[in-house]
């Protein structure tokens, strides 16, 4: 702003835009853009993963071959094997399992199931982290007898924040089946917590802001005011915590399996793949090291570029 | 000009819970805004001025109600405000409107000029399709600003532009009366006699009337026909522009001219205020203002100032004007 330009004049230096800002601050951040290129390349590769083993089988990772158990990775297929039964080039690539199935189609097919249960449980708990975080920082003061909403929802997610998680996903999860619906449910019911204050701080603050009591004079709706202009101005944390939030989830997943509580055949996870591998560490090591170090890379991923985004929505950052 | 006021304020009250404990009881009252009375007729300007935190915004949000009055009565054209529920709230909100100080948090960031001005229209059906833009259009233009400007972002924009975005946001719903809290106050002195000047021809043009909110007493000269000075949640005195500015009465209406002379930069300000303000959460016996107060009488500190009426457009509430009063004939203060 200089003093001599006449406040109707032509546009001052085009100052960027919030988004644009950001982008460009994480584009800065080497590590944050490797994690996003990973994390990119594995949801393609979850796709692909999803098409091929189970639209049109191409990797089949169900096919038990009781000739060809424990081949170690790059390892030929047995000439005993009905053609049918043959990896697609005739090579296992990532080796076999116990029953001889190939680990690079369960590692594919996992894929998806690892990726889908880490998003779907963060949605869900944005879902209800948002709502919740949403009604106490913009209907706080409302009183329910002698209580307020917020006091009441905060409380309760002081609660759930003391109780341990993974304990009380270890009860449910040994009172529910261990379907991959109730593991993502679970894991999404019990996170929210994080996103619901981060939610509410942001509302509180924002609730007193120029622009959402120029909305409330002009007499907008309340959900025009929540959902127009207060939520758009309060997802950026939201998004930094929900990417860490699903490496989070996929560990979790990877955690449940390992103790024999997580998503069950025939599905396969990166994380019952590892569970199932830890039995013979000795004797096929990358039947552990290989799901292993999938989930050591998707995890890093998430967590740098969270880590990144988390830096380049900092104010003090952004103004230089 | 005796036409009935178009908005009145009795008795205004605003105390803020401090700190609730764990049963929401308060641990004490911030009183921001103590019983403030005061008028404002169509077409005309009152100013609202006093130092910072005496309550000024607190009193121009609790008017539109941003923010729930502990007590006391707002009528606008003749309606109960405080008494009005959701709905029928809503539809009086379109004739009261607020231009904020900060140019850039009072827009909102992610939204573009066009649709923070046109959105009331279009959310409450107004004008929409072809007719909205154009009105949008038309209000931009009214403002200064190019109607082209109506699918850019506001961080595009100087302050001074984005002031008179806000400005335009709060003309789309055709108001009578706005709340400009210190409006201009957070632009460079060019832009600020600029955008003075627009509100003044907006007034002129639409009737309106204004509560003009503001420290600065250089700006109260050129926009406010009347000046209410406000001192730790109360008003102290009121008058006409040139009364207040050529006689004022009160001791703090003194001390606030006195130390601000006509800007020039080459004398110094004179700190004719003693001491900082007392906090409102425990305002001083009797007179809040004793403390600072060079006149002060032996009793200021225990006996709590009447309005007196001194002329028929000049009003203060002090002790040493007790005898010159024409008798407290009215309680609320007039212009
Ligand atoms: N939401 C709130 N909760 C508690 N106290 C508040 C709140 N809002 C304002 N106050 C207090 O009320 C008093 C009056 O504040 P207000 O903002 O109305 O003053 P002001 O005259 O507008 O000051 P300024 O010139 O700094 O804008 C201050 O002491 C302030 O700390
Ligand atoms: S009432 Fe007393 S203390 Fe208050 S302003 Fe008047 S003279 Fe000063
Ligand atoms: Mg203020």
């Amino acid at each position: 702003m200089h003093a001599q330009d006449s406040s109707t004049g032509s546009l001052i230096a085009h100052t960027e835009s919030p988004w644009r800002l950001f982008w460009q601050l994480l584009q800065r951040d080497r590590l944050a853009m490797a994690g996003l290129g990973i994390l990119l390349a594995l949801a393609v590769v979850a796709l692909l993963g999803k098409a091929t083993t189970e639209w049109l089988v191409i990797f089949d990772p169900t096919t038990v071959r009781l000739v060809d158990k424990f081949r170690a990775p790059l390892s030929e297929a047995s000439a005993l094997l009905p053609d049918a039964d043959r990896p697609l080039t005739g090579v296992y690539l990532l080796g076999t399992d116990e029953l001889g199935r190939d680990v690079f189609a369960r590692m594919l097919q996992g894929s998806f199931v690892s990726m889908s249960i880490g998003f779907v449980a963060v949605g869900i708990s944005i879902a209800v982290g948002v709502v919740l975080g949403g009604i106490a920082g913009y209907y706080g003061e409302v009183r329910i007898g002698p209580v307020t909403v917020d006091t009441l929802i905060m409380r309760f997610t002081d609660a759930m924040l003391c109780i341990p998680i993974f304990f009380l996903i270890l009860v449910v999860v040994a009172l529910l089946p261990a379907s991959i619906y109730n593991i993502m449910i679970v894991i999404g019911l019990t996170r929210w917590m994080g996103i619901s204050r981060f939610v509410r701080a942001e509302f509180l603050s924002l609730r007193e802001q120029d622009f959402v009591l120029a909305a409330r004079a002009l007499g907008l709706p309340a959900y025009r005011i929540i959902f127009w202009h207060m939520m758009p101005n309060a997802m950026a944390p939201v998004l930094v915590t929900a990417t860490i939030g699903v490496a989070t989830a996929i560990l979790t997943e990877s955690a449940l399996s390992f103790l024999g509580f997580g998503v069950q055949p025939p599905f396969a996870t990166w994380g019952n793949i590892l569970a199932d591998g830890k039995n013979f560490i000795f004797d096929a090591p990358w039947l552990f090291f290989i799901p292993g170090f999938a989930i050591f890379v998707i995890v890093l991923a998430f967590n740098l570029l969270g880590e990144g985004m988390r830096e380049a929505l900092n104010p003090k950052l952004q103004r230089r | 000009m005796s036409t009935a006021a178009l908005l009145e304020v009795r008795d205004l009250a605003k105390h803020f819970a401090l700190r609730r404990g764990l049963l929401g009881r308060p641990s004490g009252w911030i009183k921001a805004v103590d019983g403030v009375s005061f008028h404002v007729r169509e077409g005309e300007t009152l100013a609202l001025v006093g130092e910072s935190g005496c309550g000024k915004t607190t009193t121009g949000r609790a008017v539109l109600r941003l923010i729930e009055p502990s007590s006391g009565s707002v009528t606008f054209d003749g309606q109960e405000l405080l008494k009005l529920n959701a709905g029928d709230l809503q539809r009086m909100r379109r004739d009261i409107q607020i231009v904020f100080q900060d140019p850039y948090s009072s827009l909102n960031p992610r939204m573009t000029v066009g649709n923070i001005v046109g959105e009331a229209l279009r959310v409450h059906g107004i004008a929409r399709g072809a007719e909205l833009n154009e009105r949008v259009a038309h209000i931009l233009e009214r403002v200064g600003l190019s109607p082209d400007f109506r699918h850019r972002y506001a961080h595009e924009f100087s302050g001074g532009q984005r002031q008179r975005v806000g400005i335009a946001r709060a003309l789309a719903m055709a108001p009578r009366f706005i709340v400009c809290d210190e409006a201009v106050s957070a632009l460079d002195v060019s832009i600020q006699a600029q955008v003075i000047n627009l509100l003044k021809d907006l007034q002129d043009e639409y009737r309106l009337a204004y509560l003009f909110i503001t420290h600065d007493l250089n700006v109260v000269r050129h926009i406010a026909q009347r000046v209410a000075v406000m001192y730790l949640g109360r008003i102290v005195e009121t008058a006409g522009t040139d009364e207040l500015f050529d006689n004022p009465r009160h001791p703090y209406t003194r001390a606030l001219l006195a130390a601000n002379p006509l800007p020039d930069p080459s004398s110094p300000r004179p700190r004719a205020l003693r001491g900082d303000v007392p906090s409102p959460l425990t305002p001083p016996p009797g007179c809040a203002f004793h403390p600072r107060c060079a006149e002060a009488l032996a009793h200021c500190d225990r006996q709590t100032p009447t309005w007196i009426q001194i002329a028929r457009r000049h009003g203060v509430a002090c002790h040493l004007h007790q005898n010159t009063s024409r008798q407290g004939d009215d309680e609320i203060p007039d212009g």
